[in-house]
């Protein structure tokens, strides 16, 4: 005996309040916000796919080692700044040399983590199976969560941003009033990943060790005997992405508040994006990113609650047409 | 296919490894059957014990996905939560008896795994892993929400809230339902019925099967095995599980609310966690693992006590780092896990030639490979260049 029927008022109140509430204005608005965060994730998910490319191994640490390098940079923060009465917190902005400073010593440490994780804990297990190297990189995730908690506190942290990211927008796209207002946020953001793409792509492309990296990750034997040294370049991949995390956690810090837990929704999105680029894909990583940050600022707005599942969909979905992703090549096993 | 399948039958009967573990257990489970009950008589050495068995039912579960097919999956946790919460939904709000509800609630796990197990089909290594991943992080956020909430709640209905599902604590029939000990039994029960299916899968033509994809799933394919469907099955049969654990859980607190849960992949790691300490594809390890870190969080609490009260300074989220430090020791020292350490260790006692007939047999541990071998990647030569796996992009 049943007693008991599904509620499906809401479906209809949802609807009516999408038709009612849907002008292009706003829908505008929130893809030009969407890619603030895509951005972010693009920049985690080039991380990610240059690891998956160097050494075979998706990094599930990489939320938890860009949250690390973000902890650093609050310490910096907290170093360069005069010294405040108590436990007040950090300002709202800093100046822009004390942020270029703190992002400075940011990224030598977080250089210095990639090298000493793909040293210590990777090359070890290189001939280990996947699982193995999976499983590290889920392990050293927990440990660095914990440790951050351990040394940080587990509450959720006020973090400054430049101060000339904040501030009034700087234009706004058809009309000053009722247009699309374009943030600084938004610029920087996406400037930011503009600017690493290309140099990414100038960096693999023209110069000897980008070459040498994309040899190595096409056929590492082949790139050895040819003189590639392995090992060196493998250490250096590692550097760049955990480098390019840590720059993507420093952006999303002041959005979100610095927490041992903030990159984690950061992070499912990234991997999201990188999939959905195709995981061996570094164009695909950022085009991934950017479709997913716009994609779930939608959701956020018009289906709150669902933009997680909607990530899943969206993988499931174009995985099962595309398997090897939007622009990923088909790779053939051997037995 | 029958060929491989026999071969693989033969090669890993471990017949001289399988008595020790019998005998230890046969003496360990009367223990903790009789002297627990009898000494330490109260609530909380009860909830600890049940909470043992619930997560010791997740963690075999997974072991035959991980350790059995050498798939990842980081959505347990998601699956359990759907267990818990369609037993909360079967019971209070159908009005179902409860031991139905338990075979419902598997149903609707395995139902879920085929959707979790649908990549499995197209994708494989990274790919899974982070689709499994990101539905670990999307089912427990769609619980939350209001909007699902209300569908599967009654809006005319002012005693109850979205969300929340009360249900009468359970037991064995005849005992009282507030006694932490009878639930314990009733446990128990459910518990050793699931180590019987697990143990029969394992030994079936199935897990022969799904062996030989773990092992090399190019060769299982070329010997007929329909990988696409084996592997499916495997998430099914492995959600299911993760299924009836959810709802030994939601008779085991009897009341469950939405906006209060911590179902993350956090938790799903922490099943990782236990197969990889137990080690994968024993499933008397899974029990030993998940016993350790059901207790550790006592441990934790307890110096995190000593320190507040020493150094005035809490230790939050300690439990992590132990959680951390345990997957990438025993990856690096014990990649067997527990149950391969003691394996070699009465290998080691019973003299030389049994170990040398292990290593023959490739049973005792290296450095960082998982009991679940990749034959792919284990290339017979040794030399550094040409045992490097070859990557495509």
């Amino acid at each position: 005996m049943i007693a008991h029927t599904f509620h499906l008022e809401w479906l209809s109140s949802a609807l009516v309040q999408a038709d009612r509430g849907f002008d292009p204005l706003t829908f505008f608005r929130n893809v030009v916000n969407g890619l603030t965060f895509g951005s972010i994730y693009a920049l985690v998910a080039l991380g990610i796919v240059l690891i998956y490319k160097s050494s075979d191994v998706v990094n599930f640490g990489h939320g938890q080692m860009a949250m690390f390098s973000t902890f650093i940079c609050f310490s910096l923060f907290n170093a360069l700044l005069p010294a405040r009465p108590g436990r007040e917190p950090l300002p709202d902005t800093v100046t822009i040399g004390t942020f270029l400073l703190a992002l400075l010593g940011t990224l030598i440490f977080a250089g210095a983590m990639g090298l000493v994780i793909e040293r210590g804990l990777l090359r070890p297990l290189q001939k280990a199976p996947v699982l193995s190297q999976v499983m590290v990189t889920i392990g050293l995730g927990v440990l660095l969560y914990g440790v951050a908690s351990l040394i940080w506190k587990a509450d959720l942290k006020k973090f400054p941003q430049a101060d000339f990211v904040s501030g009034p927008a700087l234009f706004s796209l058809g009309g000053d009033s009722g247009g699309i207002p374009i943030s600084r946020e938004v610029v920087t953001a996406l400037s930011i990943g503009v600017i690493v793409s290309i140099a990414l792509f100038l960096f693999f492309k023209f110069t000897l060790v980008g070459t040498g990296i994309r040899a190595m990750a096409q056929n590492p034997t082949a790139a050895r005997l040819m003189g590639v040294n392995v090992g060196l370049l493998t250490g250096l991949t590692w550097l760049l992405a955990i480098m390019l995390a840590a720059v993507a956690g420093v952006l999303a810090a002041p959005k979100i508040s610095l927490s041992p837990n903030m990159m984690d929704d950061v992070a499912v999105k990234a991997f999201a994006a990188a999939v959905l680029g195709g995981i061996g894909s570094l164009p695909g990583a950022v085009v991934g990113g950017l479709l997913i940050g716009v994609i779930s600022n939608l959701m956020d707005f018009y289906l709150p609650g669902f933009s997680e599942i909607a990530s899943f969909i969206i993988i499931v979905g174009i995985l099962t047409i595309k398997p090897n992703g939007l622009l990923g090549k088909v790779v053939r096993k051997k037995v | 296919m029958r060929n491989l399948i026999d071969k693989i039958a033969v090669a890993t009967r471990p017949a001289y490894v399988r008595w020790p573990l019998l005998a230890l257990f046969a003496v360990t489970l009367p223990w903790t059957i009789l002297i627990i009950p009898i000494y330490g008589a109260n609530d909380f050495t009860y909830s600890q014990l049940n909470t043992w068995l619930i997560l010791s039912v997740v963690a075999i579960g997974l072991n035959l996905l991980t350790g059995l097919t050498g798939m990842i999956s980081l959505g347990h946790s998601a699956v359990f939560a759907i267990g818990a919460f369609g037993t909360g939904y079967f019971v209070s709000k159908m009005q179902l008896p409860f031991i139905v509800a338990i075979v419902l609630a598997a149903i609707l796990a395995g139902v879920l795994g085929l959707i979790l197990g649908l990549p499995a089909l197209r994708l494989s290594g990274p790919y899974l892993a982070v689709a499994t991943f990101v539905f670990a992080v999307a089912v427990p956020q769609l619980l939350f929400t209001d909007q699902i909430n209300a569908i599967f709640s009654d809006p005319n209905d002012v005693t109850t809230t979205p969300g929340v599902f009360k249900v009468a604590k359970q037991t064995l029939p005849g005992l009282n339902p507030r006694s932490d000990l009878g639930r314990y039994y009733m446990f128990l029960i459910v518990t050793a019925v699931m180590i019987l299916l697990a143990m029969g899968l394992w030994r079936s033509r199935t897990g022969r099967a799904l062996r030989a994809i773990r092992d090399s799933e190019t060769a299982a394919q070329a010997m007929g095995i329909n990988i696409s469907r084996y592997k499916v099955l495997a998430f099914i049969i492995s959600s299911m599980f993760a299924g009836v654990a959810g709802s030994m859980y939601m008779a085991q607190l009897g009341q469950l609310d939405a906006h209060n849960l911590e179902f993350s992949a956090v938790e799903s790691v922490l099943f990782l966690t236990a197969i990889i300490l137990g080690g994968l594809g024993s499933i008397w390890g899974s029990l030993v693992g998940v016993a350790i870190l059901t207790a550790l969080p006592n441990v934790t609490s307890a110096m995190n006590q000593f320190f507040n009260d020493t150094f005035g300074y809490k230790l939050e989220n300690f439990e992590s780092i132990f959680y951390g430090l345990i997957i990438i020791l025993c990856i690096f020292y014990m990649p067997n896990g527990l149950a391969g350490a003691f394996k070699s260790l009465v290998a080691r006692l019973r003299g030389p030639d049994k170990l040398a007939s292990l290593e023959a047999a490739g049973q005792v541990e290296t450095t960082g490979v998982l009991a679940t071998y990749d034959t792919e990647n284990d290339l017979p030569v040794s030399d550094e260049i040409l045992a490097q796996p070859h990557k495509g992009v």
